[in-house]
């Protein structure tokens, strides 16, 4: 088995897993978590298809393009968590107003 | 600035609201509210200058960078691109004016209780959805569109939070869960498609695919991601709370354009990338949803007790009608693109209309403090402007003549009997008779004489401004039918059914 | 091949499918974190087999290091204010969607086998449709791809990875920092007037001086990081994460808070894609495009819009942080400038 079947394969098992989380985890944070694996299953397969030629160097414009994916989740991580932040404190804030 | 290249006017509608956005923020409070008026004219100029090359030069292809596709990313305006631009500008214009207005509202008129400055946070966010869609419209590389579908939705889960009640986070984060997902599905489909053709430029794409396995998995996964994104029934969960909690101004953006930006990719990819043998065995997926789409959405519309969320479900049941083209549009046929132009036709004209229903109903929350369907007569007397409005917009819905909608509804209805789909005829019809059964419980209330004067209700003072962009915007869902032929024929430029135009040079 | 690198890809990626697994299904939401960036670690391994030393060092930062520091900031949160440590199964009630609509099988606490069964139906099934595709993919060997060698000459730096995300498609990455942007706006208006500053680590004398030792290091690294990106693995990014690590390192054992001025601060974090599309726009002067540099500057141009990135991302990180945490540094700024105890809730839209 080549490194490049091997991370891809494993790429696409992390994507059905990440994406099945999201829809059967019942608790938010494992929805939001279920969303960064799935994301990194993408992600690696990506990145194993640049590799398929063992001898020369890997396609750079997948990484590229990943290291822009990574960004991205982490801001769309960042902004799910404050809402659930929000929605699990809303109750404990109401009296303070 | 002594700028060479004619079709750099591209980047004008993507780079003014967003370096607009940065100043608002860094500026914020009262400077914010004044560069976002400002920036209004500059945007719908810079997008009138890109249809005006179009229409007169045919398609425009801007390479970023000057690395020309398939190395770097390539900006393309064509027929369908405009159109998106036109619609986007004038929402966007409208929309502004009415945001004024609204916003203004929230910081002077408090009722006791300080609040934050909302409007302060509502511009920047809103110019760079504006940027985002603009980018979206125009862009020609699929990496490039999955960073700004991600735009889009991160700028809208941020106007919708903007009220900050706990139904609108609530909704915020199912809209986000949804839209991440569906981004996701969509991205898993651009590394199968490079892995498969080693580029990502949507021209390159369409000269190389093949059909095989691959682009069959990755036209799937990005046909339902989209799907999701589009809220096509039975996709369609996040859609009411997220556009029924957000401020008025936002639901018109959201339910207007933003849902558009994903239904824009999916007809790019459909008729630009994947061959025709290959579409056609699933054309009748996405119709059929939206048969169903448009059945559900009505039902709900009529039972809802909110006019928010009646109009909520009614965008639920019009987007139903955008996914009849992937039934009724056959490439390379006439009807094919007669279906195609009413299909977008139609998109034009249910932003308009529905944009302006939205910003009736935050009208009227405004005004009276809530938005029951049952209690709107005592309201209509205070609002004549705006329920005449109503009225206008609801002509536009329902798809009545002369609007764009009777229109594009006239042709689909066509096409639809002319290839045998009688399933489909049937709905388009019972669909417009289902939009004129919902919206009538709104405009009966206007003729409705209020059983019980409720003096108890303090009603606010309403600016004018708000009131008349509202109308302006009913008024543009009307007089766009008139205007149906000369769209069409802008549809037409770069189209995939047109014969492929000789690039002129550049005056 | 060598058999035992052979070995190692097989071993790891049985272990990140293990974790992944372990993630959803272990019982404690504090372990599931735990375990997640774990799978941030284990990933960054797998990058660096695949020969991406650029996304191994990014996904160490941000993928493992700040999105674990995020959740385990939300969660610390959420125990703090429900009743001193609520075990799991309450956080799960609570944490899950009240009326749900969501039209998904979910497992019931009482019935997880049936849960984890349709659970194991889905994901297998994805799987193999999916498997079958990619499989044909990933053994042919013909593996398209994006020419860059020839523009490498003109893009003023040796690293491909960064003539790409800087040059090549300096587009996508101007949108992506535009992106972060927006999950600042939208984070700080969710946070806004939230004041509760409580520290996320009791400060002792060792705690600080730990600190006060390990920042210079912290911000010498940064800068290598981001001077090496244009010709070795590096850049703009990963140097940021670095640097917001250190900033939050500084906020949660509040050995000196950063307070500088809102606006200041607001200047800081707009910098970086103001500065790029300064520089974008400059392109366009004489016969340029946007996002054109002229060959001869295009290296010290990348290297400025890397710098000032640097500063604001890392900001941006600091603030996103700070938006998910206890700590609540930029509610209470707010706060203490505007009316004190403000509720966050704009109820003007509420209907009763």
């Amino acid at each position: 088995m080549t490194p490049t079947l091997n991370y891809a394969l494993t790429g696409v098992v992390l994507f059905s897993v990440g994406l099945s989380g999201l829809f059967f985890c019942a608790h938010l944070l494992r929805k939001i978590l279920s969303v960064n694996m799935a994301g990194s299953g993408v992600f690696l397969v990506f990145v194993a298809l640049a590799r398929r030629q063992p001898d020369v160097p890997p396609d750079p414009v997948p990484q590229a393009l990943v290291l822009t994916g990574i960004v991205v989740a982490v801001s769309a991580t960042a902004v799910a968590l404050a809402l659930f932040r929000r929605l699990t404190h809303e109750p404990a804030e109401e009296p303070h107003g | 600035m002594p700028v060479t290249h004619a079709d750099a006017c591209l980047v004008w509608p993507i780079v003014a609201p967003l370096a607009t956005a940065l100043a608002a923020f860094v500026l914020g409070g009262r400077w914010s509210t004044r560069l976002g008026v400002a920036v209004v004219p500059i945007v719908v100029a810079a997008t009138a200058v890109v249809t005006w090359r179009v229409w007169h030069h045919g398609p425009q292809t801007y390479s970023l960078g000057n690395w020309p596709a398939p190395l770097g990313i390539e900006l393309h305006a064509d027929g369908l691109s405009c159109a998106m631009l036109l619609m986007s500008a004038c929402i966007g214009a409208v929309v502004s004016v009415y945001s004024v207005g609204y916003f203004e509202g929230s910081t002077t008129a408090s009722r006791g209780q300080p609040q934050k400055d909302t409007g302060a946070q509502f511009w920047p966010l809103w110019l760079m959805l504006w940027s985002a869609l603009h980018a979206l419209f125009l862009s020609a590389d699929i990496f490039n569109l999955y960073v700004t579908l991600e735009l889009l939705t991160l700028a809208a889960i941020g106007l919708v939070v903007l009220t900050g009640t706990r139904a609108a986070v609530e909704a915020a984060l199912r809209y986000l869960l949804a839209a991440l997902a569906g981004s996701l599905l969509y991205l898993a489909g651009v590394a199968l498609m490079y892995g498969a053709h080693g580029t990502l430029d949507i021209a390159s794409l369409g000269r190389s695919v093949t059909a095989d396995a691959s682009l069959q998995a990755a036209l799937l996964l990005m046909m339902v991601g989209l799907m999701l994104k589009t809220a096509l029934f039975p996709l369609h969960f996040w859609l009411p709370p997220a556009h029924g909690s957000a401020p008025a101004p936002v639901s018109a953006l959201l339910s207007g354009l933003v849902v558009k930006g994903s239904f824009y990719i999916l007809l790019r990819l459909w008729f630009d990338v994947f061959p025709q043998e290959f579409t056609r065995p699933l054309t009748l997926l996405p119709a059929v949803l939206g048969a169903a789409a448009i059945l559900w959405g009505s039902m709900q519309a009529l039972v809802a007790d909110r006019l928010k969320m009646l109009v909520a479900y009614s965008t639920v049941a019009q987007l139903g009608y955008l996914f009849l083209v992937f039934g009724l549009a056959r490439p390379g046929s006439d009807t094919g693109f007669a279906a195609w132009s009413a299909v977008v036709l139609f998109a034009l004209s249910h932003a308009c209309a529905k944009g302006a229903l939205f910003l009736a109903a935050g009208t009227i929350l405004h005004v009276a403090g809530h938005d029951r369907i049952r209690d709107l007569p005592a309201v209509s007397r205070r609002l004549p402007t705006t329920f005449f409005a109503i009225g206008v917009a609801s002509v536009g819905l329902m798809g009545l003549p002369p609007t764009a909608a009777f229109v594009a509804k006239w042709t689909l209805l066509r096409v639809a009997l002319g290839g045998g789909h009688i399933g489909l005829a049937v709905v388009i019809v019972l669909g417009g008779l289902l939009a004129a059964a919902y919206l009538f419980r709104v405009l009966a209330a206007a003729f409705t004489q209020p059983g019980v004067v409720d003096t108890n209700v303090s009603y606010r003072k309403v600016p004018r401004w708000m009131e008349y962009s509202t109308l302006g915007l009913a008024l543009v869902s009307l007089l766009l039918g008139l205007a149906s032929y000369p769209v069409i024929e802008l549809l037409r430029i770069g189209s995939p059914w047109s014969p492929p135009i000789v690039q002129e040079a550049a005056p | 091949m060598d058999s035992s690198l052979a070995w190692f890809d097989a071993i790891l990626t049985l272990t990140l499918v293990v974790v992944a697994l372990r993630v959803l299904f272990a019982q404690d939401l504090f372990q599931a974190i735990v375990l997640f960036i774990v799978f941030g670690l284990l990933l960054s391994l797998a990058w660096c087999r695949l020969g991406a030393v650029d996304v191994a060092l990014a996904e160490a930062a941000i993928g493992a290091g700040l999105t674990g520091a995020l959740f385990l900031n939300t969660l610390a949160t959420t125990r703090r204010h429900g009743d001193q440590a609520p075990p799991a199964e309450t956080i799960d009630r609570k944490g899950a969607w009240v009326d749900d609509k969501l039209p998904t099988l979910r497992p019931r606490p009482s019935t997880p086998w049936t849960g984890r069964l349709a659970f194991g139906l889905v994901a297998g099934s994805v799987t193999a449709w999916m498997a079958a595709v990619v499989v044909p993919l990933a053994v042919s060997s013909d593996a398209p791809r994006i020419a860059i060698d020839e523009a490498m000459l003109r893009s003023g730096v040796t690293n491909p990875v960064t003539a790409v995300l800087l040059n090549f498609r300096a587009y996508d990455t101007l949108l992506e920092v535009a992106v972060l942007m927006l999950a600042v706006l939208t984070v700080s208006s969710l946070t806004a007037g939230s004041a509760r500053v409580s520290k996320a680590l009791p400060s002792g004398p060792v705690l600080t001086s730990f600190v006060r030792l390990i920042l210079p290091v912290v911000v010498m690294v940064a800068v290598y990081v981001l001077w090496s990106g244009t010709k070795a693995p590096g850049g703009a990014f990963q140097a940021a994460a670095l640097l917001g690590a250190g900033g939050v390192l500084l906020l949660v054992t509040d050995t000196q808070s950063p307070s500088c001025a809102r606006y200041l601060r607001r200047v800081l974090l707009v910098a970086g894609l103001a500065v790029f599309l300064l520089v974008g726009l400059g392109g366009m002067l004489g016969a340029g495009r946007f996002l054109e540099y002229p060959p001869a500057w295009a290296g010290v141009l990348i290297t400025l819009v890397e710098t000032v990135l640097t500063v604001s991302i890392a900001l941006v990180l600091v603030m996103l942080f700070v938006g998910t945490s206890p700590t609540g540094a930029e509610g209470s700024a707010r706060a203490s400038d505007e009316t004190p105890g403000a509720t966050p809730l704009v109820s003007r839209e509420r209907t009763s």
